[in-house]
């Protein structure tokens, strides 16, 4: 077999403000070989994408420092004219990216971006750049090629634009495909058709792919080879089984470790009460938007967005409830009238006794400090101008208990319990890295010693090992301060470490509710078991048996 | 679009009736009695009576902007004396100045107030945008500074001083070209052309540096969004992602910028016109204004309140034809 990448002794510098330089990626050796997948494994900062970019000389004109070779058909595109490296792009090697929403020109159809790409290195006619244009948007299984041609970016799903970018990729018929974390941004089940339609292209056209991902589980199903990165080196380099069933180096075994799965043995749990008292009720909640000014006065659109349309179930004390579903299934608004950061269009929540959804803000105040919130984004949920002692402090002096210098004792205590040195007291949230972040985050939830705490994907932007000493911080508090927990993820492998009970949202409705156990073994909705089906596998070979089912029952459908 | 047209048009409606409301309303608030300027020295009462009733002064407040509402969709007829005056629709009364009609007098200031600003926002846009243009693709560091301060200080410059020193060094010393005078389009274009330039050079070069300071940051912004790296990523020679790839995202805020410039210039381009003695709008609202004329600032007003509703539909209708994700509902 033949190489149609290869990369030798790559380094990557960027200098940075001061004199100083990051070395984002040093000395990196591998190969593709012609039809083959290799995957690129590596948490934030690995120097994975800045490999990437290097594959297609995409480091041009800007300020990083390129040494080594990378061989794409006997050209080395670290040394070659621009014009050459030109003529590579998309003939030769061509990059579908992380972001499908904005990776398309919004001003022009998809049909005549494709199109343009193919022109300029075929000097086809119009005519025949539109035939070759529909042909791989038909491969990569986009209904109707022929009337999508003229879609504009902005009609086509996240995922339609995933398969889009491939087609742009496919349609010069390059020898290498790089595909650089292609479905982070995507939903689960929209992740493994991207990943299922790039396996087959592959098989298709005999391509080679080079797959990146944060995720071990993403590359298991697809890479024949794989590289794990870290601090811009490969730590290991291997078949896809030896690295993933029977890794050698401390990082790449610690890093399988971290990661959530869902073949892992169920965590253990303390024995449920006899008769668990119930904290929150919640009765045929609803949310419905009205859609925006004019198209509700003229005809059409008279119809509510129904966010979340009735849903009701209990909240048990003490017990955390994992809430999952696909981006749009309703769970974010349905965390947020839990806590009644959002007011329900329908229906009760009942928090110990009172019903919380309607009653004014006043009467709801005293009950505030027991209804407590961790978000998302621990950057943008923290005030950058204040400092990560004020912002936990917050809370104690709306309480207005505590004199100054008790606050100040309480917060140093709580920094310390969620792994905070209390000494930063007085650092701002830029000076702290994601996962510390987060914990400032927790610290603030915690400081009035809430009854519950709803954390919205709280370890959606972290790296794995970062996220498995969240969760364990998670469930230590939750121990100590006896908190009922509803926890809002789209990862299910994540839901089923943390939650006793799991409910799953779709459209706004609850499919299904159970416990972890029987949800994650014996699943009784068909929509839960394509969730499950689609969520990556580590083991190889798993992998590609679960994309053979999802391949079986999409040809049954 | 039809419900968007039903909208447009109903809303503007809203607009001007509360426009001309408003500047009724004020004007009675105001200190000045026009009756009795007309009047003059040493009027008697009985004198200033019939004034009064002559120029509809002595009826209600509500009554009056009635009447003046009746006569621009219906007409009105004046009757000064024996004669009785009829004004067709759509009547906006007789200046109490000039005792000619306002429409008439709108109809001869818009042409020069509309040739002065077209001319002025062409020149704009041509030197903005390719200033700001320059100063982002050269990437020549020295031009880019060069430019940068050119357009801070036409940012900085009053216009009055740039119209000043223009009429000294083009028309009085070096005599390239007249001193302004309005000359019709209908008339002699050449003539107009060359009459108008020294005004609209005088107004491009400020609009201009709004349009350069904006053209630049919106060309940065665009050169760093994902779809333009997807461009290059392709293969794409950096001529033609700028040209088909970024200038269009980068440029469409300038639709609603410039439509808005319009309306400005056309509307409140008053020392301009003063300084190169154009008769336009601007200078007939503020002659109109110094002599308490009330049918001529109204009419001005609500005029010029049209010229920015209307101003501001094309930017919408503009901007949704060049971006496909803006629809008009």
């Amino acid at each position: 077999m033949s190489s149609v990448l290869e990369v030798k002794g790559l380094t990557i510098d960027f200098p940075v403000r001061g004199g100083g330089i990051v070395h984002a990626v040093k000395d990196l050796d591998f190969s593709v070989e012609a039809g083959s997948a290799l995957g690129i494994v590596g948490q934030s900062g690995s120097g994975k994408s800045a490999t990437a970019l290097s594959l297609l000389g995409l480091h041009r004109g800007t300020s990083a420092r390129v040494s080594g070779q990378v061989l794409v058909g006997g050209v080395d595109l670290v040394s070659a004219t621009d014009a050459e490296v030109r003529r590579l792009r998309a003939s030769k090697i061509a990059m579908v990216f992380q972001d499908p929403l904005t990776a398309l020109d919004p001003f022009h159809t998809i049909g005549d971006q494709i199109s343009e790409v193919y022109r300029l290195h075929t000097k086809a006619s119009r005519a025949e750049a539109r035939a070759r244009t529909i042909e791989v948007l038909r491969q990569v299984r986009i209904p109707d090629a022929g009337r999508r041609y003229r879609a504009h970016p902005h009609e086509f799903s996240g995922g339609m634009r995933q398969r889009a970018l491939i087609a742009m990729a496919l349609a010069c018929r390059p020898a290498v495909l790089v595909a650089d974390e292609p479905t982070t941004a995507l939903d689960v089940t929209v992740q493994a058709q991207i990943l299922d339609l790039l396996d087959e292209v592959r098989a298709e056209t005999g391509m080679a792919l080079v797959l990146i991902s944060h995720d071990l589980g993403v590359v298991a199903g697809t890479a024949d080879e794989v590289v794990v990165m870290h601090e811009g080196s490969a730590v290991e380099v291997g078949s896809a089984e030896q690295v993933l069933l029977d890794p050698q180096d401390a990082y790449t075994q610690g890093l399988l470790a971290a990661m959530p799965r869902l073949d892992a043995p169920l965590p253990e749990r303390a024995a449920a009460q006899s008769e668990p008292s119930v904290l929150v009720q919640v009765e045929d909640v609803a949310k419905h938007y009205r859609r925006g000014g004019a198209a509700a006065v003229f005809g059409r659109g008279n119809e509510p967005v129904r966010a979340v349309d009735g849903v009701s179930l209990d909240l048990r004390a003490g017990e955390t409830l994992g809430l999952v579903g696909e981006s749009g299934s309703g769970k974010t608004t349905l965390a947020r009238m839990l806590v009644r950061l959002l007011d329900p269009s329908a229906g009760r929540v009942v928090f110990s006794g009172t019903d919380i959804s309607a009653i004014p803000e006043r009467q709801l105040r005293p009950l505030r400090r027991d209804l407590q919130m961790v978000f998302q984004d621990p950057l943008s949920s923290l005030n950058p101008r204040r400092s990560v002692g004020e912002t936990i402090a917050d809370p104690l002096r709306i309480a207005d208990e505590l004199s100054d210098a008790e606050i100040r004792t309480a917060v140093r205590e709580l920094m310390t319990k969620v792994g905070l040195d209390p000494e930063s007291y007085d650092r701002f949230p830029h000076e702290f890295s994601g996962g510390m972040r987060q914990r400032v985050g927790i610290a603030r939830a915690l400081a009035l010693r809430p009854k519950l705490l709803v954390c919205d994907e709280p370890v959606a932007s972290l790296d794995v090992s970062t996220q498995a000493v969240i969760l364990d911080l998670l469930r230590d508090v939750q121990r100590e301060y006896g908190l009922t927990v509803v926890f809002v993820a789209h990862d299910l492998a994540v839901v089923r470490q943390v939650a006793d009970r799991v409910a799953v949202m779709r459209a706004g409705k609850i499919v299904e509710l159970a416990d972890a156990a029987t949800l994650f073994d014996a699943p009784q909705h068909e929509y839960t078991r394509t969730l499950l089906d689609a969520v990556p596998i580590v083991d190889p070979a798993a992998a590609r048996a679960q994309r053979l089912r999802r391949r079986e029952a999409l040809a049954a459908a | 679009m039809t419900g968007y047209l039903i909208r447009r048009i109903v809303g503007a409606a809203v607009v001007l009736l509360a426009l001309s409301a408003i500047v009724y309303g004020l004007f009675y608030a105001g200190p000045s009695d026009p009756a009795l300027l007309a009047c003059g020295k040493g009027c008697t009462p009985d004198r200033l009576a019939v004034v009064k009733s002559s120029m509809g002064l002595d009826k209600p407040l509500v009554d009056q902007y009635l009447s003046f509402l009746h006569a621009i969709f219906l007409g009105h007829d004046y009757s000064t004396g024996p004669s009785v005056q009829h004004c067709a629709a759509p009547c906006l009364g007789y200046s109490f100045e000039t005792d000619q009609p306002v429409t008439t007098m709108l109809g001869a200031a818009l042409p020069v107030s509309a040739s002065l600003a077209l001319g002025a926002l062409a020149l704009s846009l041509l030197l903005g945008i390719g200033a700001g243009l320059v100063t982002v693709l050269s990437r020549r560091r020295w031009l880019d500074r060069v430019l940068n301060t050119v357009i801070l200080v036409g940012y900085a410059t009053p216009v009055f001083l740039v119209a000043l020193v223009l009429l000294i060094v083009f028309s009085a010393d070096l005599q390239w070209l007249p001193f302004p005078t309005y000359v019709p389009l209908t008339q002699d274009p050449a003539a107009w052309a060359q009459n108008l330039l020294l005004p609209w050079i005088a107004l491009a070069l400020i609009a201009a540096a709004a349009y350069a300071r904006m053209t630049r940051a919106q060309t940065l912004e665009t050169l760093s969004e994902d779809h333009v790296r997807t461009a290059r990523a392709y293969g794409l020679p950096e001529r033609r992602v700028i040209t088909r790839h970024v200038l269009r995202g980068a440029l469409t805020p300038l639709v609603t910028m410039a439509a808005i410039d319009l309306a400005n210039i056309m509307t409140s381009a008053v020392l301009t016109e003063t300084m190169f003695g154009l008769p336009g709008i601007g200078h007939t609202l503020v002659s109109a204004v110094s002599s308490t004329d009330l049918p001529v600032i109204v009419g001005v007003t609500v005029t010029a309140g049209g010229v920015y509703v209307l101003a501001n539909a094309v930017a919408d209708i503009l901007y949704a034809a060049i971006d496909p994700r803006v629809e008009l509902a």
